[in-house]
This record gives structure tokens, C-alpha cells and sequence, in this order.
């Protein structure tokens, strides 16, 4: 954790600060075998109690200080650690945000500083003291009582090893109890996704069914957790009171007069006591190991680069090569596909679901790297250009719409945010929101509300297609932008398109026939690879698979249900 | 002036003190009068509640003054204004005494310390039962104006003298307030609280302390819960109120003869209920235990004490050490086997319930609760069951016996060297009550920054895509809120850490040894102190007190544990659809359904279905249209029985559903809905879902028709492959091959299943078309095109049939149906 921290001459002065802290608590406490039997016998207490005490008080001291220490780096961790988690969000691949990864850098961005703050104080200090003293105390004791010294500093290896093997069974068994809960979970999850369906089958309980079946399993699997909580949950004790009554052995062994003895007695016990407060702290130890790998984990991230490309005009605007990406290793989604799109056309990508439509432009627009080929925009690699420079090339309206939490206005003024008025509104009305305007109780300064929740989903399409409008880039990506408008809705917003068509490249994954009808070219996309390229005619001319799709599509249409045999 | 104990207290924990001056007095009823104040500095930094109070120090005349609490009433922030109402009674104490003397330009001090208010429940309660006198009023009207609309609230004051009536009450569209005259006993208002069925009702009572004893025994009798009775009394008959009261005598009545009700608040404790003994037993037997682990410290003072008197003998004592090991070690493993097989008993049984209420819940409930809740109940909130059980309850016994043994058999050793050891926490204590004292605001505003901070964390992440196409500035307002944040937590935490450090300090086990040393030593050097009797503290005494502290942090996951029961319990406590006594049988295979009269509402306000009569005919396709709302698709789930009717009822040839098993039921009707259910297993297993018992020839016959047949054949193991990836419209005509196979004779059907997956959209709409021959069809349509072969079509409209007839018969008619033809007609441009 040490690294995270950045400032080196404070992480320093904090542990030497704590080195200190430890050697005076050590020597505090071997300050008893000159004092007790001194208390004990009635002899001079003065010197030895003068020297416990100032002993006492120089910990005290020295402890503020490196309590000082560590809250200026906790708060330097708290000030500075979530700017740099942004600086480096914004520079990762998208595609490297997978579920998974998206919570736990939420969990990072939200909790980590504070976190990392107060375990700094409350729980790296008091953990390295208790590492510390007892070898201490140990040292000290080879000087007093040499048998006692060895007996102790064997034993720190030992309880340290049986503290971390019973930390060990512990997580053992929290793992196993969770995959267990997972399994029986999953089925009872799925058991509530299809309850209409199990229900009208008759197998919705738990008698006889796969549910049941799981869940019994999940018993025995707790069951079977005893044997990791035995361990786990008595060893630790048994090891320090064993360890407690070795030392105490050696203590009387150690063949000294009877006060001398009581006092290496008590400081046995002050010995072993550290590591009880260490397995106290285990698990919040373990929580901090958990978030400092989530921070590390998003400092580690991949970024993206560039090497200052500049966009060459003449080239067509998108050209891929041969490219090959896959999600998954072996599971090629885009298997070998080449084409070319060019300045003033629209190209349109149409196929079964799976294929990879959707994928092409996520690779025209960098939120993946292709495993092989070239993705070209504007002659140079995507991989060339600096992410900001890319982006600017790019007008996109992806599958979901994303709305802000503010006015329509300023969400659809996103796209541009120096464009004048008239050129929010123009696009806007270009993308059918004036009607969307009049319905709307504050008309354009309406708040759209948090994920765009007052409006359908059609009305978010076509605020995300105004957005894109409005930022006129040369490059248009359309990821099925028409899939949740009406039929009215959708010939405008084609028109719309066509409108401006000639002034820039698009590209547009769609299956709505009237959105893909007047396309410059077609690419039939199947299994990944590109099967059928051309206009509709010459495509529906050939009788192949896009023509077969094509009158699928048109039955589906005109379809009514009548009953047939 | 004097202030007596409240005001050493009140000083020592730092309460603010503010002067407030009287600015009108206004008598509302002869005893009843209303103060309003000015104090500009007063709400700086508060937050208000319902019902919060202020606390005033009323002057009795002889120098002392008193504390009292009142109301706060109709406060104005801005101003720095609000109002008091105090209840003039005789004889009067201070603070009614100082009202009744009142006058513009008085001042007085008051303080919000430690003041608390009304939280409204969670879960929210059924209803409110306000229970009071004059005094309660201020109050009550505050919780008034938090109620929703909808909750009923029953208020009962006893009325001590003819104009009490006129005190105003604030209006609730449910609220009915019943003043019952005073009779001078107090068991009145106790008897006029009704014998029923209070379940899920929250209680508030407050007024003269004598009738809100005898009220609050009244509600105990009635079933309510503890955490459902809030009680205080504001003022005593017949004394000053502060002073000893006269002993209230409650009658032992007649237990009432309506079944006590259930609380929704005990949902927890019930669930938890079967475990209690058990629980109970595993923290005795810890505890002996814990003690067990003690005894070794014990044998070390014998050790000791042998060692300063000279005695041989001490091997000896490693036999009952390695014996005390040995036993505490065993009892402690046996404790943890069955403690697990506790865990795994109870674990089960917790679940198995889940899953069996999760079958008898009506389906509509899965559309509306997204399955998180469930997973949540099954996966963490058993999860925090179980540590509940395996570590909670033992560690938590474990971190108080030990400390509090040693403190038991110290303070026998030596009652001074104890006291001196307990200081450290004493002084612990007074810190930190400070210290929460001081930043209890800060703590409020803490968990809002959290939460706020949260949202926005996940309103960044999810809009990163569109912000950096769009260059969205380099998220400058979630950064800035992070920077905000991390501001207030700094200026927060930072004074408040060389505090902590303090305490820290104090007690530390160091400083216990120090203080040991030294108290001890001067106590034996006093003569006071057997200097043997040091070896105990010296080998226990040094950690106690930071043991005790740490037990305090294991109510946390006690705390969680109880939360994830009364979850769990909840989810238990959900209605559950009804079932038949007597369960019918249908018989044959054409069956007329009808609807008669059928009325429904969700959430019992907005209705959906407003007496809906329609029958269907055997073999024939009914289609319902109508704008979106009109309660199409809520009266096709009705016949799958998602839920029952509100009023009305469905039948299948003369036979309520309600009165058929769901076997027999989901044997005669089917549905295919937009969401496809597939389970983990083969193909096969899907389609068989209903008929376990299927032939591979049926199985395949079913996804012939369904139009399936060839794509399973593509799969890498056919029929057999388990988990198959398959595209929405894939799943749908599995879905459909299921059907088929059943084969339900009557079959309810949305008609956007195919428009789901448009690429297959054309194979779902004919595999659709096969499956609706020869059987009773409902559909819900949503493309009126789709259903115009429909032989009847059922125009709904705001819950109502609006119109009925064939396509042809509708477009002839002027009416709905035309209007929506005509409005849909573009669709025929496009393909």
C-alpha cells in the first residue's frame, strides 16, 4: 500500500515514527523485570517506577506523533487518491468495463479514500505495533533471561504462522460457504425469472425439483464447513495459551529467584497479548488488502494512447481490413471482415442477432481493440490517434441512449456545446423533438431527469440523434437509432439523415427496413464475416441470404394471426 | 440560577443554551396557550423533525429552574420564529406557571439538546393510533402532517375541560378524533381503545402519565409489539411534573377476546424465533467457555504467588493447566460442530420456506419485484443468517464474559485498585460522548454526502461511453463533488483525530499498567494493599478495559443480522393467492371462459378494470385492443391468474378459478408471454417442462410446430444440449414448442412476443399462428393489423369494453376502433 501513498518522506517519517513507538512500548514493558520485584519485595521501587513512567510518557508522545504521521497520510490519500482513480478512468477502454470491473470501480471511486484514510490510523498503526513489540520484546529478553529470549522469539514465527493458517481456514470456508450460496442461489434466482412458466408446469416447489435438489446440496456443503471452522475458530486460542504456558515454563526454568521470575511471568504475558489484538484485526486487515487491490487493479488498467495521428481527408473515412475480435478467447465475433466506407455514402450493416453489427462500431469508435486486421478512420489507425482526437471524428448514437440529469436542451446541446441556439433547435426539430417539446410541461428546459426517466424510449432515441446531428462530425455511427420509433418517426428521422448525408460517412446497424432501403451499400453480415455486399436491388436481385431476410422481414410486417393447421 | 442535576448533565455534555424572546401570547381555550418566540440564532445548524422538541428552563420562583420539553409548533426558520403551546393545569408546575405569566418581552433559555422526534416506521405502518390529552396535541398535529393521505389515523384524547374540543387539530382526509370526556379515573381512555385486529398499526401516546400507563398496559394486551408503542407522559394529576409521582395502580382486565393481531415489525422475530433457545443455550456454554480461557490467567497468579512464597511445588500445576486447556478447547470444538449443524438446519428450513412461498405468491407479484429482492433474501441476508449463528452470537458472548469475569474476580482482589482501573473508561466514555455530541450534525450530513456520492458514481460510469463521444468535460461535476466531499470528510475528521488519538491514549494497556504500578504501589507502601494481591491485576487487569471496548463493535452484525431477518420475514409475510378447499375439476376439452363483472387495481386506489363482462367461446380468437393503459394486458394475466380480481370473478365452464388447483388450472390454460422462461437443462427438459414424461418423437413433434426443429438440430448435442445459447426469437418458439406440448385448450397470448427479436420475428409469428388452431384464444394486440381474422375484437378503454365485434363491424361503426385503425394507417407505407 506503501506505493499508493506518493509521498515518500511522509510514509517514512511514519514508519520510523512507528519503529520508535514499538522499541519504547519493548522496552516499557521489560522495564517491569527490574520494577516488580522491586514493588514486591518492598525494595526501590522510585528508579524503576520513574523509568516505567517516562517510558509510559515518551509512548504517549511519540505516539501522537505517529498518529500525526499517519493522518497526514491518510488525508493526503483522501485528498489526492480520487482525482488520480478519474484521471485514470478516462483514459481506459471502454471495453475493459466489463460488469464486474464497473462495480468495483464504483466501490473504489466512492469509498476507497475514506477508507484508506482511516485505516492508516485505526488499523496499519496498530497492526505494525503488534507485529513489532512482541519481536521486541523478545530481543529484550535474550539480554535478561536468555532461556526465556529464545522460548519467546521462537514462538513469534510460530503464533504469526498459526495466526495466518487459522486466517486461512477462515477464508477457506467463507469462500466455500459463498460458492455454495451461489449455486443454490443462481437456481432460486432463475427458479423467480421463470415462476410463470415453472408454475404453469406444476414444478414450482421445492419437492422433487431442481431447486430442491440444489438448496439440499447447500446444506450439506455447510455441513461440511465444520471442518474449516474447528480449525480456523480454536487454533489461534489454543496456540497463544500454549504459547503463554511454555513461556511461563521457561520462565520458572530459567532457574531465577521467585519475584524475578513473577516478573518475566507477567512479561510473558504482556508478550502474547499483541497478537490476540492482531487476529482482532485480521479481518478488517483483509477488507484493506481487498480495497487496495481494487485501487491497484484500476491504476493498472490499461490506457489508450496515441501517437498524435492526424485525420487524412482524402482516404475513405472508415476502412477495415481483415479484422478479427472476439469477447471471449476462441469465440471470434467478427471473423475476417473487410470493407470501405466513403465520405458522402451510408453504409448499412443488417443481419441475424449475434453476428457482430454492433460489435464493427464499437471498433470503429476504439471501445475494443481488434485481435487482428486494421480499423482504419481516415487513413490512419484508430490505434494511432489520440482518444480526444478520434472522438471528434465520431458522431454516435448508441443502443441505449444515455440522457444526462439536465434540460433536454442541454442534451441535446452535448453534441456541440458552442453551437448557437438555432442550431440546437434545427437539429433537434431534425431529429422529431418538436413534438416531443410541446408534451412536455417546460418545453426545452425541461429536466430530463436522472438516466432520462420522464421520457419513452423513443423520445430518447431521437434526443440521442439530435445530439449526433448537431455535432456534424464526418463520421456517423448508428447503432440501431431507429429501433423504438413509430413508423411516422421513423421515415423522418431517415429523411433527416438523408438531409445531410452527402456532407459526411455513415454507418448504421439497423433491421427497420425503411432505415436501411436507400443505403448506398448493404453489408450482409453472418457468423461474423460479411457474406453479401451491395445496393438493395442488386442484393435482393441475387437471391441469397439478405434476400431471404428481406422477405422474412416483410412477411413479419403484414403478418395477422389467423389460426392455421 | 440554580439547575440541579439536568443542568450538571446538560453542562457537561455541552449543550447549547440560547435566549429566546416572547414576542405574542394567545390564549386559545382558557387553558390551553399558545407562546410564540424569537430566537434569530436558534435554528442555525438543525435540521427539523416531526414532533422535535425544545427544551426550556423554567423558573419556579425560589431561584431554582426546571427542565421541561415542548413541542415545537409551526417553526419558521427564516424568521427565527416558532411557537410553544403549553397546557395550563392545576396545580401548575414551572413551566405552566411561566406560560400562565407570559407576557411580550420575556426571555427564557432553551436548548435543543438531546431532543428526539418522530421517525416515521419502516416499514410504514397500516395505520396511526394517537392517544393523548390537550397537551399531546402539538405533537400529534406534527406526526399529522406527515402522514400520507391514505394511512387512516384514529386519534383518542381525554378531555379534561369543555373547551378542549376547540383546540385545533390538523385535518387528514382519514383522520377521526374522538375527545372522551374525563372521568377522574384513568382507566377511561384505556377502556375506549377498540378490541380489534390493530396489526401493522403504530401507537403514540403521550398526555397525563397515570392514564398513559394504564393505556400503554391496555395495547400491550391488544398484541402491540414494543417498537410499535411510542410513550411518554407529559405531565402528572395533581403534581408538578419532575417531582416523585403517585404510584398508578393498573387493573388486570379481561384478555380480549379478538385474536391479537401481527405485526409486520415482528416479522424478523418470528422468523428468528425457533433459533432464540438455541441461541441461548450456545452463549451459556460459551460462556463457560470463555471462562474456561480465563482460568489459565488464574494458574499463572497461583504460579506467581508459589513463586514469591517459595514453594516447590510448581509442576504441579501444569496438570489442571494442560486439563483447563484441554476441556476449554474441546467444549469450544463441540460448540462450533453444533453450532454449524444449527446453521445448516435452520439455513435450510429459511430457504426451503423462500421457495415454497415463492411458488404460492401470485405471478404478477415477479413482474412487479425484480428478483434482486429475492436474491437478496436467499443469497445475503441468509448469509448474514449464518454468521449470525456460527460467529456473531458466540464472539459477542466471548468479548463480554471474559472482560467482565476478570472485572468480577478483581474487584474481590481489591475494590480501590478496580475503581482507579475502571477511570480510564470512565474518561473514555465522557470523550466520546462529546465527541458524538459535538459532530452529530456532521454525521447526518455524512450519509447524505454518501448517498449522494454513490448515485453519482453510478450516473458517471453509466453515461462514460456518451461522455467521452461527446467530450463531456473532464467529468467535472462528479469530480467536484468527489473534491467536496473529500473536504468535508477532512474538515470534519481532522479536529476530531487529535481527539481520537487522545483516547486512544487513555486506554491503551500501557496506561493501565502504568496506573496498576503506580496506584499499586503506593497502596501496598499505604499498608492498604497485600502487595500479592497485585498479581492479578497485573496479569488480567491490563486489558480489560480495551476487551470491554471491543465488544462493542459485534452488535454491529447482530444489528445486520436482524435487519436481513425482518427481510427475510417480510418476504414470508406477502399475501399469497388463495387457494381451493374443495378444488374442482374441468372436464373435456372445449371450454367457454367468461368474465363476469371482473374489477381490479393494483395498489387498491387506481383502478385498471372497472367491471369488465366478456365471454369466449370455444375455439374461437378473441383479440383486445385499445390505447396503451386501457388494462389489455392486466385482463389477459387475470385468466393466467397472475392475481384475482378485486371484485367479480373468471370462469372456465362455470368453475371460479380460484376454486382450481394450479395444476388443473395451467392444464387447461396456457399463456405466451413476452418474457421467455427457460431453465437450466437440456432442450429436452425445457420443452417437457409440463410432461416430464414426453417421448423425444413428442418433444420433436411439439418443436416441428413450433418451428425449432431444425435449429435444435444445429445445436452441438441436438436435443441434449444443455444450456443453449439461443437468440431471443429462438427461445420464444422453445417457449412455444413447450406449449405446444402441453397442450392447454384454452391459450392467452401477446401478439409482441415475435416483435421482440426482429430477425426472427417472422418464424415466432407463424410457429404463433400453428399453435392458436383449434384452441380458445385471448391476444393482446398492440399492432392492429395483427388481429383483424380475430372472430372477436374487444376495444378496452380506461377499463371498460368500449366496443365488441368483428374488424369489418368496427371500422363500419364510428367509435374508438375506427379512430385507432385510421391513426395507425401510415403504418401500411412502409414494409
Amino acid at each position: 500500500m506503501i506505493d499508493l501513498v506518493g509521498d515518500r518522506r511522509a510514509a517514512a517519517r511514519y514508519l520510523g515514527l512507528l519503529a520508535v513507538s514499538a522499541v519504547i512500548r519493548a522496552g516499557a514493558v521489560l522495564s517491569l523485570v527490574p520494577l516488580l520485584p522491586a514493588l514486591l519485595d518492598g525494595g526501590d521501587v522510585l528508579g524503576p517506577a520513574a523509568l516505567l513512567a517516562v517510558l509510559v510518557v515518551a509512548g504517549w508522545v511519540v505516539d501522537h506523533r505517529v498518529a500525526g504521521a499517519g493522518f497526514t497520510i491518510g488525508f493526503g490519500l483522501l485528498n489526492g487518491l480520487e482525482g488520480r482513480l478519474l484521471d485514470r478512468l478516462e483514459r481506459i477502454p471502454l471495453g475493459w468495463l466489463t460488469d464486474d470491473r464497473r462495480a468495483e470501480v464504483r466501490q473504489a471511486l466512492t469509498s476507497a479514500g475514506r477508507e484508506l484514510c482511516s485505516a492508516v490510523a485505526w488499523l496499519v498503526t496498530p497492526a505494525v505495533n503488534a507485529l513489532l513489540t512482541p519481536a521486541l520484546i523478545g530481543l529484550g529478553l535474550l539480554l535478561v533471561a536468555p532461556p526465556l529470549g529464545l522460548v519467546a522469539l521462537a514462538a513469534v514465527p510460530l503464533l504469526l504462522g498459526t495466526l495466518w493458517a487459522s486466517m486461512r481456514c477462515v477464508k477457506a470456508a467463507d469462500a466455500s460457504y459463498a460458492a455454495a450460496s451461489r449455486e443454490a442461489g443462481a437456481r432460486v434466482i432463475e427458479l423467480a425469472q421463470a415462476q410463470p412458466a415453472l408454475r404453469a408446469a406444476g414444478r414450482a416447489g421445492t419437492d422433487g425439483t431442481a431447486v430442491g435438489r440444489a438448496l439440499a446440496r447447500q446444506r450439506a456443503a455447510v455441513l461440511r464447513l465444520v471442518g474449516f471452522g474447528v480449525p480456523g475458530q480454536l487454533m489461534f486460542g489454543l496456540a497463544t495459551q500454549a504459547a503463554l504456558l511454555a513461556l511461563a515454563a521457561a520462565a520458572v526454568l530459567a532457574d531465577v529467584t521467585g519475584p524475578r521470575a513473577v516478573a518475566l511471568v507477567v512479561v510473558a504475558v504482556r508478550f502474547v497479548e499483541p497478537f490476540t489484538t492482531l487476529a482482532e484485526l485480521s479481518p478488517a486487515l483483509q477488507n484493506l488488502r481487498g480495497t487496495v487491490a481494487r485501487v491497484r487493479s484500476l491504476l493498472a488498467a490499461p490506457t489508450l494512447a496515441g501517437t498524435g495521428a492526424t485525420p487524412d481527408r482524402d482516404a475513405p473515412a472508415i476502412e477495415l481490413r481483415d479484422v478479427r475480435f472476439g469477447y471471449e478467447p476462441g469465440v471470434a465475433t467478427v471473423d475476417g471482415v473487410s470493407f470501405t466506407v466513403r465520405h458522402g455514402t451510408t453504409t448499412a450493416v443488417v443481419g441475424p442477432s449475434g453476428a457482430g453489427k454492433s460489435t464493427l462500431l464499437a471498433l470503429v469508435a476504439r471501445f475494443h481493440e481488434a485481435d487482428a486486421g486494421s480499423v482504419r478512420v481516415f487513413g490512419r489507425d484508430v490505434r494511432d490517434y489520440d482518444p480526444a482526437d478520434l472522438m471528434r471524428q465520431l458522431g454516435i448514437v448508441f443502443q441505449h441512449p444515455y440522457l444526462f440529469e439536465a434540460s433536454l436542451l442541454d442534451n441535446v446541446r452535448l453534441g456541440a456545446p458552442d453551437a448557437t441556439e438555432e442550431e440546437v433547435r434545427a437539429a433537434a426539430s431534425a431529429a422529431q423533438l418538436d413534438e416531443v417539446v410541446d408534451r412536455l410541461p417546460d418545453g426545452w428546459d425541461t429536466r430530463v431527469g436522472e438516466r432520462g426517466a420522464t421520457l419513452s424510449g423513443g423520445e430518447r432515441q431521437r434526443v440521442s440523434i439530435a445530439r449526433a446531428l448537431l455535432k456534424r462530425a464526418p463520421i456517423l455511427l448508428l447503432d440501431e437509432a431507429t429501433a423504438a420509433l413509430d413508423n411516422a418517426n421513423e421515415q423522418a428521422v431517415v429523411r433527416a439523415l438523408e438531409a445531410g448525408g452527402r456532407d459526411r460517412a455513415t454507418l448504421i446497424v439497423a433491421h427497420r427496413l425503411g432505415t436501411i432501403a436507400r443505403a448506398d451499400q448493404i453489408l450482409f453480415l453472418d457468423g461474423g464475416r460479411v457474406t453479401e455486399a451491395g445496393t438493395l436491388d442488386e442484393l435482393l436481385a441475387a437471391g441469397g441470404g439478405f434476400a431471404a431476410y428481406w422477405r422474412h422481414r416483410e412477411q413479419a410486417a403484414g403478418w395477422t394471426l389467423t389460426p392455421a393447421g | 440560577m440554580a439547575r440541579g442535576y439536568d443542568g450538571a448533565v446538560m453542562k457537561v455534555f455541552g449543550a447549547q443554551e440560547h435566549t429566546v424572546t416572547v414576542t405574542a401570547v394567545e390564549d386559545v381555550t382558557p387553558h390551553y396557550r399558545r407562546v410564540t418566540v424569537e430566537a434569530p440564532t436558534f435554528f442555525d445548524g438543525k435540521t427539523l423533525e416531526p414532533a422535535c422538541f425544545v427544551r426550556l428552563w423554567a423558573p419556579d420562583g425560589s431561584g431554582r429552574e426546571h427542565q421541561r420539553g415542548y413541542t415545537v409548533v409551526d417553526p419558521d426558520p427564516d424568521a427565527g420564529r416558532f411557537s410553544l403551546e403549553f397546557l395550563l393545569h392545576e396545580p401548575a408546575g414551572p413551566a405552566s406557571a411561566w406560560a400562565r405569566a407570559a407576557k411580550p418581552g420575556d426571555t427564557i433559555q432553551m436548548s435543543w439538546w438531546a431532543s428526539p422526534h418522530f421517525v416515521t416506521p419502516d416499514p410504514a405502518p397500516d395505520g396511526y393510533l394517537l392517544i393523548g390529552d390537550a397537551a399531546s396535541v402539538p405533537g400529534i398535529n406534527a406526526i399529522l402532517a406527515t402522514v400520507p393521505d391514505t394511512t387512516p389515523v384514529e386519534v383518542l384524547l381525554e378531555q379534561f375541560h369543555d373547551l378542549d374540543r376547540e383546540i385545533p387539530v390538523t385535518p387528514h382526509p382519514r383522520c377521526t378524533v374522538t375527545w372522551l370526556p374525563a372521568t377522574g379515573d384513568p382507566a377511561t381512555l384505556a377502556g375506549a381503545v377498540e378490541e380489534r385486529d390493530w396489526s401493522n398499526w403504530f401507537a403514540w401516546v403521550t398526555g397525563e402519565s397515570a392514564t398513559a400507563k394504564q393505556v400503554r398496559a391496555r395495547l400491550k394486551e391488544l398484541g402491540f409489539p414494543k417498537p410499535d408503542v411510542h410513550g411518554r407522559a407529559y405531565w402528572s394529576k395533581g403534581r408538578a411534573m419532575g417531582t416523585d409521582r403517585p404510584k398508578a395502580t393498573v387493573e388486570r382486565r379481561p384478555a380480549p377476546s379478538v385474536r391479537a393481531g401481527q405485526w409486520r415489525s415482528r416479522a424478523g422475530a418470528r422468523l428468528l424465533a425457533p433459533l432464540r433457545s438455541r441461541l441461548i443455550a450456545a452463549g451459556l456454554v460459551q460462556t463457560l467457555v470463555s471462562l474456561l480461557q480465563v482460568a489459565p490467567y488464574l494458574l499463572l497468579v497461583e504460579l506467581c504467588r508459589r513463586l514469591l512464597a517459595g514453594e516447590g511445588d510448581l509442576a504441579r500445576l501444569a496438570v489442571p493447566a494442560l486439563a483447563l486447556m484441554g476441556a476449554g478447547a474441546a467444549l469450544a470444538g463441540l460448540l462450533v460442530v453444533a453450532m454449524h449443524v444449527v446453521d445448516a438446519r435452520f439455513g435450510h428450513q429459511v430457504r426451503t420456506a423462500v421457495v415454497d412461498k415463492l411458488s404460492r405468491l401470485p405471478l404478477g407479484w415477479f413482474t412487479t419485484h425484480s428478483s434482486g429482492r429475492i436474491k437478496r433474501a436467499v443469497q445475503d441476508d441468509t448469509a448474514d443468517l449464518h454468521y449470525l449463528v456460527t460467529h456473531a452470537v458466540l464472539d459477542l458472548v466471548a468479548a463480554l464474559v471474559a472482560p467482565l469475569a476478570v472485572l468480577a474476580y478483581l474487584a474481590t482482589v481489591s475494590g480501590w485498585l478496580t475503581g482507579i482501573l475502571l477511570i480510564p473508561l470512565v474518561v473514555f466514555f465522557f470523550l466520546t460522548a462529546r465527541m458524538l455530541q459535538s459532530s452529530s450534525s456532521q454525521l447526518a450530513r455524512f450519509t447524505t454526502w454518501e448517498a449522494r456520492v454513490g448515485s453519482e458514481a453510478v450516473a458517471y460510469l453509466d453515461g462514460l461511453a456518451v461522455a467521452r463521444a461527446y467530450d463531456a468535460g473532464r467529468a467535472g461535476g462528479f469530480r467536484a463533488s468527489l473534491g467536496e466531499r473529500a473536504r468535508f470528510l477532512d474538515a470534519w475528521q481532522r479536529p476530531l483525530s487529535s481527539r481520537k488519538t487522545l483516547v486512544d491514549l487513555v486506554t491503551r494497556p500501557l496506561t493501565s499498567l502504568l496506573l496498576i504500578v503506580v496506584a499499586g504501589g503506593l497502596l501496598t507502601r499505604a499498608g492498604v494493599l497485600d502487595p500479592l494481591d497485585l498479581l492479578p491485576f497485573l496479569l488480567l487487569g491490563v486489558t480489560f478495559g480495551s476487551q470491554l471496548l471491543a465488544a462493542a463493535y459485534g452488535m454491529g452484525s447482530i444489528r445486520d443480522a436482524r435487519a436481513a431477518a425482518q427481510r427475510i420475514g417480510l418476504l414470508l409475510d406477502e399475501p399469497e393467492l388463495s387457494r381451493p378447499e374443495r378444488p374442482a375439476r374441468l372436464a373435456g376439452d372445449r371450454h367457454t371462459v367468461r368474465f363476469e363483472d371482473v374489477q381490479f387495481s393494483y395498489d387498491g386506489r387506481h383502478t385498471v378494470l372497472d367491471g369488465v363482462t366478456l365471454a369466449l367461446s370455444p375455439g374461437t380468437v378473441t383479440a383486445l385492443v385499445g390505447p396503451s393503459g386501457a388494462g389489455k394486458s392486466t385482463l389477459a394475466a387475470l385468466l393466467a391468474r397472475f392475481h384475482d380480481p378485486v371484485a367479480g370473478r373468471i370462469t372456465v365452464d362455470g368453475v371460479d378459478l380460484r376454486d382450481l388447483t394450479a395444476d388443473e388450472l395451467y392444464r387447461t390454460v396456457g399463456f405466451v408471454f413476452q418474457e421467455t422462461m427457460l431453465v437450466r437443462g437440456s432442450v429436452h427438459e425445457n420443452i417437457a417442462l409440463a410432461r416430464p414424461d414426453a417421448t423425444r418423437a413428442e418433444v420433436e413433434r411439439a418443436a416441428r410446430a413450433a418451428g425449432i426443429h431444425e435449429r435444435i438440430t444445429r445445436l452441438p448435442a441436438g436435443y441434449d444440449t444443455h444450456d443453449a445459447r439461443l437468440s431471443g426469437g429462438e427461445a420464444q418458439r422453445l417457449a412455444i414448442a413447450r406449449t405446444f406440448l402441453a397442450d392447454p385448450a384454452v391459450l392467452v397470448l401477446d401478439e409482441a412476443t415475435a416483435y421482440a427479436d426482429p430477425e426472427s420475428e417472422h418464424q415466432v409469428q407463424q410457429a404463433l399462428s400453428r399453435l392458436a388452431a383449434g384452441r380458445t384464444v385471448l391476444v393482446i394486440a398492440h399492432r392492429l393489423h395483427t388481429v383483424t381474422g380475430a372472430d372477436a375484437i374487444v376495444v378496452l378503454d380506461g377499463g371498460r369494453i368500449a366496443q365488441q365485434g368483428t374488424h369489418s363491424e368496427l371500422l363500419a361503426t364510428p367509435g374508438l376502433y375506427r379512430e385507432l385503425w385510421q391513426a395507425a394507417r401510415p403504418e401500411q407505407v412502409t414494409v
